[in-house]
């Protein structure tokens, strides 16, 4: 009787382990992410994602806008001592001496691809989708465009992936007629209007005229220059876009929607971030003179000759009043009074109670002892420039209180950019022509008129005008002078670094062949 | 609902065989050691039967229904056993005596026990006394050093730090690194879960072959706890053991005092002279009470622990205490037939962190800055500096606040039933539950992470719920066929873990008087600033194994280990992975008979595990909001984005490994120990990757199998037995690790340089250089020369193309891992005294010190000097970021470790048994030229942690002595023990 109600037990037992042990199917989905993606809203909050790349790569240390601005004669960042040292790559990347497995190339790259695979990716998914209109499709093509753009301006020769899959690598020349079919096509479906933050119309229109304006650089064909002026027109024309009376106001915390914004990264202490110029630049104890959140980390510059544009009678005619001179000391000389001098903070730096600061650990070399004092004038690029070497930036306009993330929004393209591509065309077909042009944005500035337009004198006023909006690097390079030897950068030996390389790991991740010189 | 019922129904089945009825006896006798002493508990049982007995308090035993013939054995643990013709009669007693030899070990394998002679593989065991004793906070403190093969590593002495646990050096950078932890056969979160008074033995399983058993988790080996249970005594038996320790910095970063800093060059003079380090430092005293009871009758065994430990760090505000309670139940039913076992534990712990960081910015500080000034009220009173990385310690330690307080549950149940005589199945439940709560406040007037918050709150929830479930049949057979015995056993598990949270973050509050329990009342909420989250997931485990162990012609063993495993971490594709080891052994003395060893056995193994990272559903690419993209007309909208891609073929790391040994005692147990090769390759190393587009095009992140990584080494172990007299005994034990080699087969890219300095301005110099074919903890830099007239430094031009160009000219220049870990204890026994001394030591690696790279010849004079004995006068300014051989370090060190003295009081008292008073002293001495904090071995680079910011560790580039080490301590420990009957 013991034995068999043993066996039953056993019996029993084994079943019902094995009964247990089967109900218990695994569970392959988490509980605490969303994998199933079908309404139009849902579909929306996909597809839009792929404009997050651009936060980060625009606005953040050490992406893709930090090598388009420390690669030019506007803005550097020196070694301070201990400080900013970081390997020597932005000593490199102010040198032109670059190499393959800089980490801001591989961060700008995939920041791009990272876009145009979720754009092309959401285009197979959410095929036939409500939420995937001919609407939304064009936009999305748009912004993958401009994705393509970036590319194109930086590492020129690289694959072109879209919905239809990879095409492979294609030359610099394949891109630009790539990017220049896609703006056809998608243009008649773009909205007309001024969408903020968004691609419209217009802001395939403007990369259309800055796509002809550089064909020489990109294309390796003249550009036909009344293509430009014809496309400049078109948004002068549009009646949507004029020139701010106010240049600051363009960039300031507040500057959403200014009308000058043909397209601008809508930067947000909370819903966009990135932005951190602030950190970048300011000196440690700048956090008393904006009661900012978080101390700055004392790096970007702009150099002394950058500056020196807006200052020297001699380059800038105007009316002269008093400004910060170039010399160590940072001392009160007479030059040009260009309202674009707010660009950079010079000079003494104040509390928020107007008391002067100081900074205690200044060098012992330092003309300005402790009390904290930017100097255009920047001692040495590395090792030791002083901690307080170098005009500031502060295009992007600082508040009280700003946090790590800014809210400044970015222009990419905006109404004074047109109106000086149109101007330096008219200039190219016919030498002088569009210096009422320059003049009209010259006058906004507070200073002379040019007599006359010239190559040289054109550039510099791009160059005012246009400081650390990250197209210095692109002028420079269509004007000829990226090569050109300046304070911190001598003559580059070969032009070959005009082209970002191809970071390392996607070369032999993907076996695509390095742009030459690399 | 399904899933609870039948594990109600488990368990009514289980209590079932509970039910039975007893017969009478008819064998009896007693059990006595050498010296005429009852054994109590000591096992009887009738050979070839099911039939047994445990001896009871006057050494007794009877069975009932014995046989009038066979053989009878009596067994008890340390004592060897007895086996005796029954030819009849009804008494039969038993004289066992205690026997030493390691033939009669028995160690505890995966699923069961195995005798130290039917071991095929590396297993390494340690006893309750031969733990280290002192101020233990954490169990693998008790082994740290004990164990060839086994490095703990634990820098610095942050009482709240779990140490780094390495089996046999690296075996996988990719997934988990740590070993699986075993408490009585169930899987645990972390070895702080048992309190190291309630632990009887560790085993280690350190080859493949025999965590194989153990599958897809045993490849950084497997750490098995036995925990003490009660034994069989006449009246209970009560113990108490207490200590009381003193803690103090022995070491810290070497820096400039307020005179030797005004010296140097752009010394700035605040007017006063402050020791920072100091002011920050405390002596920790800790306590521990551990009170237990123990008892039971020949069927039902107990025991209750309690402990409670009250730990202070060095650093002031730092320790933690905490209470545990563990009980303890064994009982017998059936005739023995079916034994069961229960245990339930309550832990409860409240740490406080306080702020490691404080060691750093103590010594950064300019010495000369009083901390104090009355005037700064935005500051509290604490003198505060706008500087870049930069905080009054002395305010970072006293005005904010970082706790934790943890919850622990646990609770098992086994049942082990003989179904046949040589037939027993095994069924067992434990439920695993940890609650814990983290807070953070940083008040308004806190520089330190606070400044701009106006105070930050900060609160996480998190809750692991563990549940497994193992069921076994066990079949042991002498004799199965001719001279072959045969030990083998089928299986199932199911392990199931689930895990949620809750996190949220305010600041700008209203007022500091809530601290961290008010967060409603911060306007960070409103401003979109505040930070909030959850999470939840569940990962299960399913395991068939098996093992098949044939004893072959008395000197022969064969092993085979077997697991089918499953884990919900991989997809449909990859979900199940197979793991095996196969082991075999020879008793070379036994064979060859020479009579100068008692035991010379040959081990020869070969086998497979697997290992996979934390984290459940790692092949999947779910879809999390992140980030807000823009309307069109200046607001934002949520975006959906994936977290990672997807890879549906992500599958198990594997790694096999070729184990060889020598176990060897000579004649008289002089001499003993053992001796293992072992060569392991791991293949298909799970990496998270980012920042690549190629494998994942969507968001350049996800997991992937990338890596592979194959080394070698030796290990040793030696005991001597030689001087053991009444009078005085030395019995010293030398455990050492030989790494030879290590490679790094494959990795995700043919070669990466990592592990950044952090800042300030070297968040871009990398120090470590992985490249395919190279070896694993590789530092590259610079290769130092001297100093040139300017007091520019001179490096050295490698490439020969006439000047040193960094990267170009960069080599490696120094390894992370170390080529020998050595352990030397000695214990010594003298009339009643007892003492041990215990060194250990590393020795060929290498560390980067990185407070020489910042801070010593720093061109920054805001920051106070690094002044070792490798100061310079002549180098002028820091040599640019520039990782170089001036700062990488050798770091072989040999440490007095842990010293004991005890005296156990000769007592003849009717209540107290056993009284011992000891002493002890744990980091007395470094013997070192490394100048940093602790030269011991980085396994991990815990990252860099500037200004306030949190870290992220990476397991692949060892080596680097981050500015994170806690100070070095030393400590001095007395304590009590003694047993009332």
């Amino acid at each position: 009787m013991m034995k068999q109600l043993n066996k039953f037990l056993i019996i029993t037992s084994i079943a019902i382990l094995g009964g247990f042990y089967s109900c218990q199917e695994f569970e392959t989905e988490p509980q605490d992410a969303i994998t199933d993606v079908n309404t139009p809203d849902e579909v929306a909050a996909v597809l839009f994602s792929a404009y997050n790349s651009i936060y980060g790569m625009m606005g953040n240390h050490g992406n893709y806008f930090s090598v388009q601005e420390v690669s030019t004669d506007e803005a550097v960042i020196p070694t301070r001592g201990g400080d900013w040292g970081d390997g020597g790559i932005w000593v490199r990347c102010q040198r032109h001496t670059y190499t393959p497995e800089e980490g801001y190339f591989e961060g700008s790259w995939n920041s791009c691809y990272t876009a145009i695979n979720q754009i092309n990716n959401g285009f197979l998914e959410y095929e036939g989708n409500a939420g995937l209109t001919a609407e939304v499709k064009s936009e999305l093509r748009a912004l993958r465009a401009l994705y393509y753009f970036f590319l194109l301006d930086g590492f020129g020769n690289v694959p072109i992936i879209t919905e239809a899959g990879n095409q492979g690598q294609k030359s610099r020349a394949e891109v630009y007629d790539f990017i220049m079919s896609e703006i056809q096509d998608i243009k008649p479906n773009l909205f007309t209007g001024n969408y903020i933050g968004r691609m419209d119309y217009w802001t395939m229109q403007a990369l259309y005229a800055k796509m002809l304006l550089n064909k020489e650089v990109y294309a390796g064909t003249a550009p036909n220059w009344q293509d430009v002026i014809d496309a400049c027109d078109e948004i002068i024309n549009s009646g949507l876009y004029s020139l701010s009376s106010n240049y600051q106001s363009i960039f300031d915390q507040n500057n959403g929607g200014n009308s000058e914004h043909i397209y601008a990264i809508p930067f947000d202490e909370v819903y966009a971030t990135g932005h951190n110029l602030g950190q970048m630049t300011l000196h440690y104890r700048s956090i008393d003179t904006y009661g900012a959140q978080q101390q700055p980390w004392n790096g970007y510059a702009s150099l002394a000759e950058f500056y020196n544009l807006y200052i020297d009678p001699s380059i800038n005619p105007g009316p002269q009043g008093d400004v910060v001179g170039i010399d160590a000391n940072a001392s009160i000389t007479t030059g040009t009074r260009d309202a674009r001098l707010v660009n950079f903070l010079v000079g003494d730096q104040k509390d928020q109670a107007g008391n002067l600061l100081t900074d205690d650990s200044a060098e012992a070399n330092d003309p300005n002892g402790q009390t904290l004092t930017f100097t255009p004038y920047i001692n040495e690029l590395e090792p030791g420039a002083l901690r307080q070497a170098g005009a500031r930036i502060n295009k992007y306009t600082f508040y009280d209180g700003f946090k790590p993330d800014l809210n400044n929004d970015k222009p990419i393209f905006r109404y004074t950019d047109i109106l000086l591509m149109k101007a330096e065309a008219m200039h190219r077909m016919n030498a002088g022509d569009g210096l009422s042009i320059v003049n009209t944005i010259r006058a906004r500035a507070g200073v002379d008129a040019f007599s006359t337009l010239t190559d040289e004198n054109l550039l510099q006023e791009r160059g005012r005008e246009m400081f650390f909006e990250m197209w210095r690097r692109n002028d420079l390079i269509r004007f000829g002078k990226f090569n050109d030897a300046w304070t911190f950068h001598d003559a580059d030996a070969s032009d070959h670094v005009n082209l970002f390389p191809i970071p390392q790991t996607i070369v032999e991740a993907s076996g695509l062949t390095q742009n030459p010189g690399y | 609902m399904k899933k609870k019922l039948n594990l109600k129904l488990l368990f009514l089945v289980a209590v079932c065989f509970a039910f039975t009825n007893i017969a009478n006896a008819q064998i009896s006798g007693t059990i006595t050691d050498d010296s005429g002493e009852p054994l109590i508990g000591a096992t009887i049982r009738i050979e070839g039967t099911t039939q047994g007995a445990i001896s009871d308090i006057d050494g007794s035993y009877s069975l009932p229904d014995g046989p009038s013939s066979g053989t009878i054995t009596a067994s008890y643990v340390g004592y060897g056993s007895k086996s005796e013709e029954i030819d009849g009669r009804s008494t039969i007693d038993f004289v066992l005596s205690g026997d030493n030899s390691i033939l009669d070990e028995v160690v505890v394998v995966g699923y069961g026990v195995q005798n130290r002679e039917e071991i095929t593989g590396a297993v390494a065991q340690v006893k309750a006394e031969d733990f280290n004793q002192g101020n233990i906070a954490d169990a693998s403190a008790l082994i740290q050093g004990k164990v060839a093969g086994v490095s703990i590593s634990r820098p610095g002495g942050d009482p709240n730090s779990a140490p780094n646990i390495r089996l046999r050096g690296i075996s996988t950078f990719g997934g988990a690194t740590s070993p699986l932890i075993l408490v009585d056969g169930v899987a645990v979160n972390s070895l702080e879960e048992i309190d190291p008074n309630d632990i009887e033995s560790m085993n280690v399983l350190k080859d493949a072959a025999s965590s194989a058993i153990y599958g897809a988790r045993g490849s950084n080996g497997v750490i098995l706890v036995t925990t003490k249970s009660g034994t069989f005594t006449k009246t209970p038996k009560i113990s108490y053991n207490g200590q009381l320790s003193f803690e103090s910095v022995n070491k810290t970063a070497e820096v400039a005092d307020a005179s030797r800093y005004l010296s140097m060059p752009n010394a700035v003079d605040y007017g006063s002279s402050v020791d920072y380090i100091d002011e920050i430092s405390q002596t920790g005293v800790s306590t521990v009470q551990n009170l237990s009871i123990d008892g039971g009758n020949e069927i039902t065994t107990y025991r209750i622990s309690g402990t409670y430990r009250d730990v202070e760090g060095t650093l002031r505000n730092s320790g933690f205490n905490q209470f545990n309670l563990r009980g303890n139940l064994n009982h017998t039913a059936m005739e023995g037939k079916l034994r069961m076992n229960g245990n339930l534990v309550m832990a409860r712990s409240h740490r406080d962190y306080s702020f490691p960081e404080a060691f750093r910015y103590a010594a950064t500080i300019n010495p000369t800055i009083p901390i104090y000034d009355a005037t700064n009220t935005a500051n509290a009173g604490y003198n505060e500096i706008d500087l870049f990385d930069y905080y009054n310690p002395v305010a970072m330690v006293e005005q904010n606040t970082n706790q934790n307080d943890n919850n622990n549950y646990k609770g098992a149940l086994q049942f082990d039933y003989d179904l046949m005589e040589d037939l027993t199945a095994t069924v067992s439940y434990a439920m695993n539950v940890n609650t814990g709560q983290n807070y953070q406040y940083y008040p308004k007037e806190a520089r330190f992470r606070g400044q701009g918050r106006n105070g930050l709150a900060d609160r996480s929830t998190f809750n692991t719920e563990r549940q497994t479930v193992q069921t076994y049949l066990n079949y042991k057979r002498d004799e199965l066929f001719t001279n072959v015995n045969f030990d083998g056993l089928l299986g199932y598990t199911y392990e199931q873990i689930d895990r949620d949270g809750f996190n949220s973050s305010n600041g700008d509050l209203v007022s500091n008087d809530a601290s961290y329990n008010q967060l409603g009342s911060g306007s960070d909420l409103q401003a979109g600033l505040a930070g909030l989250g959850s999470y939840n997931n569940r990962q299960q485990l399913r395991g068939y194994f098996g093992r098949l162990n044939f004893g072959i012609a008395q000197y022969y063993n064969l092993n085979t280990n077997l697991r089918y495993e499953g884990n919900n971490a991989f997809g449909e594709n990859e979900q199940y992975g197979f793991f095996y080891g196969i082991g075999g052994s020879a008793d070379i003395a036994g064979i060859t008979d020479s009579g100068k060893f008692d035991f010379l056995k040959f081990r020869a193994s070969y086998g497979s595990t697997g290992n996979l990272p934390g984290g459940a559903y790692l092949y999947t690419g779910p879809y999390v909001q992140s980030g807000y993209y823009p309307d069109g007309s200046g607001g934002f909208a949520p975006s959906l984005a994936l977290s990672r891609d997807p890879n549906p073929n992500l599958k198990w790391e594997e790694k096999s490994e070729f184990n060889l040994g020598f176990d060897f005692e000579t004649t008289g147990a002089i001499f003993g120990g053992a001796i293992d090769y072992f060569n392991t390759t791991s293949n298909d190393l799970i990496l998270f990757l980012s920042g690549d587009t190629d494998r994942f095009p969507l968001t350049g992140q996800g997991f992937a199998n990338v890596g592979s990584i194959s080394s070698s080494g030796l290990e040793l172990l030696v005991n001597y037995n030689g001087i053991d007299r009444e009078s005085f005994s030395w019995k010293p034990t030398l455990t050492s690790t030989f790494y030879f080699s290590n490679k790094l087969k494959k990795l995700d890219r043919p070669s990466e340089r990592i592990a950044n300095a952090g800042a300030p301005g070297n968040n871009s110099t990398n120090m470590i250089l992985l490249e395919e074919g190279g070896s694993f903890g590789q530092i590259y830099g610079a290769t130092y020369e001297g100093v040139d007239a300017n007091g520019e430094p001179i490096f050295t031009d490698t490439n020969g193309d006439g000047s040193y160009v960094p990267l170009d000219d960069n080599t490696v220049i120094g390894s992370g891992v170390p080529d020998i870990e050595v352990g030397f204890n000695n214990q010594f026994n003298f009339g009643n005294w007892d003492a041990s001394v215990f060194f250990r030591g590393a020795f060929g690696h290498q560390l980067v010190n990185l407070y020489r790279f910042f801070y010593e010849n720093s061109a920054t004079s805001s920051y106070n000097r690094v002044v070792t004995d490798n100061y310079n006068e002549a180098l002028s300014v820091t040599p640019n970021s520039t990782i170089s051989t001036r700062v990488v370090e050798n770091a072989n060190f040999v440490k007095i470790d842990n010293v004991v003295l005890g005296y156990t009081f000769p007592m003849n008292s009717k209540y107290v048994d056993g009284l011992r008073l000891f002493g002890n002293s744990q980091g007395l001495a470094t013997i070192t030229g490394y100048s940093g904090i602790d030269p011991e071995v980085r396994w991990v680079d815990t990252g860099s942690v500037d200004n306030g910011g949190y870290a992220t560790s990476d397991n692949r580039a060892p080596g680097i002595d981050r500015r994170t080490t806690y100070a070095r301590p030393m400590t001095f420990t007395f304590g009590a023990g003694f047993t009332l009957k």
